[in-house]
């Protein structure tokens, strides 16, 4: 465990991919700047800050598809950079000959990607959600159902950004070559998108079933908001097993690589 | 000496992100401003005898066209419309149907069409807004605060830079 935090560490102050962090974050906030229509939301027997509150959910679900366009190839490069890009300049072969296992680089890289993402997204959404209205901010943020409508939103966008991650690993761990492994996830990132968009038939596969379901669920909440929430239908869950898969597959081949650059 | 110079290097790259955030959130406005029509689908709903339909939405800083008309000639009710924080109100009464022009501050507002009418009702709301006039009020702030960080941004560079060359010397 203490070396899986020296590592993640170590991949949170490397400073070269800072710039791919901060580049997540404008294109965030851009694709939901972008998407800020005049939204509505019919009131229920809440109160009226949290139908504001759901209000302001809203906001946050309607550019999702917008968010996956915009930011997945940022979110891919940044995944390709850490792995692939560190067996090209060797850094991964320094690092395996250190007392760490090859288990502890993998779980540590994918936190950092993870855990960088999820930053991002919170940074960028409460840049965006405080400036929509800020004189109501603080009465929005005493709102009792916060959590909820964060935790729906938050697992929403995490299987997304997992979706995007799970595909570069696996392209990065395979090829070793950033920009081979970056070129191809983002041809199956679209790919994937293009298809849920041009056959509804076929939505149950991801990102498409994350969209529905968060569509869903958003409205679910607001109407029961007293019983406990369904952050995910199946078929999300069904995008996120994907792309454990995915990963799982390529920590097998990352750790039976002998070969480090 | 040199924590202080990292600090303030750190902090140099604080007001570039700063900086960026509201060129993003200019040009992102700005963007959605010249490809937004403003065409909204109509609502269609019912209301019980003396009901009350409300709607929570927020209006960005361009002019709207509110209408309601009820199914029923004799319907009788009362709009309102107001804001969150309590600094805009409207109210009006009327028969059979209605329709209101208004530019609000961008914001969270509360509408309400209160029946005063002793049956159920059935009724199309529709709401409509000129997408195409720019919220000045989000896009000229977002890039004066722009100009002023990246300007922040120039002047800390170079002062960073020059004891950076001092130190080195």
């Amino acid at each position: 465990m203490r070396r899986l935090l020296r590592v993640l560490t170590w991949e949170f102050k490397d400073r070269s991919r800072m710039l791919l962090i901060v580049a997540m974050y404008l294109t965030l906030l851009f694709a939901l700047q972008l998407n800020a229509w005049g939204l509505w939301l019919s009131t229920t027997t809440l109160s009226i800050v949290d139908d504001v509150l759901f209000c302001m959910t809203r906001t946050l679900v309607d550019p999702v598809v917008m968010v996956y366009r915009l930011v997945s190839p940022v979110v891919a490069v940044l995944t390709c950079v850490c792995f692939s890009h560190e067996y090209e300049t060797r850094v991964l072969r320094s690092l395996v000959l250190k007392p760490v296992e090859k288990t502890t680089i993998f779980l540590a890289k994918l936190l950092y990607l993870v855990l960088a993402s999820c930053l991002v997204f919170a940074a960028a959404s409460v840049v965006y959600l405080a400036l929509m209205d800020p004189r109501s901010l603080m009465s929005i943020l005493s709102s009792s159902v916060l959590p909820i409508a964060i935790l729906v939103v938050g697992a929403h966008y995490l299987a997304i950004f997992l979706l995007v991650i799970s595909v570069a690993t696996l392209f990065s761990v395979v090829l070793r070559n950033t920009a081979l492994s970056a070129g191809l996830s983002l041809l199956v990132i679209y790919i994937l998108d293009y298809i849920g968009s041009i056959a509804v038939s076929l939505r149950m596969l991801p990102p498409w079933s994350i969209y529905q379901s968060f569509y869903e669920n958003l409205f679910n909440i607001h109407i029961l908001v007293s019983s406990p929430p369904v952050v995910f239908n199946l078929e999300p869950l069904k995008a996120v097993s994907f792309s454990i898969m995915l990963l799982a597959f390529s920590w097998i081949i990352f750790t039976r690589v002998t070969e480090y650059g | 000496m040199v924590r202080g110079l990292r600090a303030l290097s750190l902090f140099r790259y604080l007001t570039l992100i700063i900086a960026l955030t509201f060129l993003m959130i200019a040009s992102a406005t700005y963007l959605r401003n010249a490809s937004n029509t403003g065409l909204s689908e109509p609502l269609h709903a019912s209301m019980d005898p003396y009901g009350t339909f409300s709607q929570v939405r927020f209006l960005a800083s361009q002019p709207y066209h509110v209408s309601f008309t009820a199914s029923d000639e004799d319907f009788e009710g009362v709009l309102t419309i107001k804001s969150i924080n309590g600094d805009f109100g409207l109210e009006k009464e009327f028969k059979h149907s209605v329709s209101v022009d208004l530019r609000p501050l961008r914001g969270f507002y509360l509408m309400n069409i209160t029946s005063l009418y002793a049956n159920g009702v059935g009724f199309v709301l529709n709401i409509g807004w000129d997408g195409m006039v720019l919220e000045e009020d989000v896009i000229v702030p977002s890039i004066w605060v722009s100009l002023g960080f990246m300007l922040a941004f120039v002047t800390l560079d170079i002062v960073v830079k020059t004891v950076e060359g001092t130190g080195t010397r």
